[in-house]
């Protein structure tokens, strides 16, 4: 049990359920600015907080900071009840909590935000396809999820497709992702000195070769690939009028 | 390079055959194009060759002309040329 969960457990013992009557003259004094009756009216309902907290509690979310956020909500609806209309406090209140938490988990659950509006939606439909998959025994199509829940086709569309679940690009265990350290590998020859060495020996040996090529075949070669000619060589490479032009022309 | 059968000029921003074989014929080699053609497959064998003696490997010719007009290792031995 959490420090916060601690606190929040003597609060509730040491505090009594209220019954109506107390509730109304509470929510009256704290209406009239008695910080007191707010205190306590606030403390004798965290029961209501930890029970909806606890309903809306998922893995990837922190338990002390869902109970912080449906505190909010609680304080929300001390601040906005009114007795005057005959209601229970713990009816007006869950919705306000419920709110909170509904909002904090939307925050929290996913990197995109998406309204919490449409996240509802999205769970709704959600529950809607498994629930006719399993009377017609195939996936509902569009049409059929629109005609049952009485939304737009365009808004179940969008929906679905805000609401996918984001899949991380650097995740390992996605297949599909590649990896930031492949995108960024270091392909410096500092990386592999081995390879590096080969490659020099590789390219020594090349070089050793080329020297078996007639000045000829060397100058016809750097000619059909555009390898510059040695400048100071004016004996083997003299440059013609010809690839002047060619030269000016590639300018 | 990837499913190429040649280096062409254009990869290279080099002459054709026929250009080429105008400037040696000017400055005095006489030849034409395919000619031109053939002494640079020669020039390429020839370093395939010296490589597969460095090597201990024995080619035989057809192969030694196969790898000299791979496109891989033409693009290989350009490279080294132009001292990149």
């Amino acid at each position: 049990m959490t420090l916060l969960n601690s606190t929040f457990s003597e609060i509730i013992k040491s505090n009594p359920l209220l019954t109506k009557q107390q509730e109304f003259d509470l929510s009256k004094k704290a209406k009239n600015g008695d910080m007191i009756a707010r205190q306590k009216l606030v403390e004798s309902n965290y029961r209501l907080v930890i029970s909806i907290a606890k309903k809306y509690h998922r893995k990837n979310v922190d338990f002390d900071d869902l109970l912080q956020e449906s505190s909010m909500g609680l304080l929300k609806a001390v601040d906005r009840f009114d007795p005057d209309l005959g209601h229970k406090f713990s009816t007006y209140a869950c919705w306000w909590i419920k709110q909170a938490a509904l909002q904090y988990i939307n925050e929290q659950g996913s990197d995109i935000k998406v309204p919490t509006h449409s996240r509802m939606l999205y769970a709704k439909i959600k529950n809607r396809v498994k629930e006719l998959e399993k009377i017609n025994g195939k996936t509902p199509s569009l049409k059929e999820i629109s005609d049952d829940i009485g939304e737009p086709v365009k808004k179940i569309k969008y929906t679905i497709k805000a609401n996918k679940p984001s899949v991380s690009y650097d995740n390992e265990n996605n297949s599909d992702a590649i990896s930031m350290k492949d995108k960024l590998a270091d392909n410096s020859y500092l990386s592999n000195p081995h390879d590096n060495l080969e490659r020099l020996e590789l390219i020594s040996l090349i070089k050793k070769n080329l020297k078996l090529l007639s000045v000829k075949e060397e100058k016809i070669i750097r000619l059909r690939f555009g390898i510059e000619e040695d400048k100071n060589d004016t004996i083997n490479f003299p440059i013609t009028n010809d690839m002047k032009e060619y030269l000016l022309n590639e300018k | 390079m990837k499913n190429k059968k040649y280096v062409t000029a254009n990869d290279h921003k080099g002459l054709d055959y026929r250009s080429i074989a105008e400037i040696m014929t000017a400055s005095g080699d006489k030849m034409n194009h395919s000619t031109v053609r053939n002494i640079i497959t020669r020039g390429f064998s020839k370093i395939v060759k010296g490589m597969s003696e460095d090597y201990d490997l024995k080619y035989s010719d057809e192969k030694i002309k196969e790898i000299a007009q791979s496109p891989e290792f033409q693009d290989s031995i350009i490279q080294i040329m132009k001292g990149k």
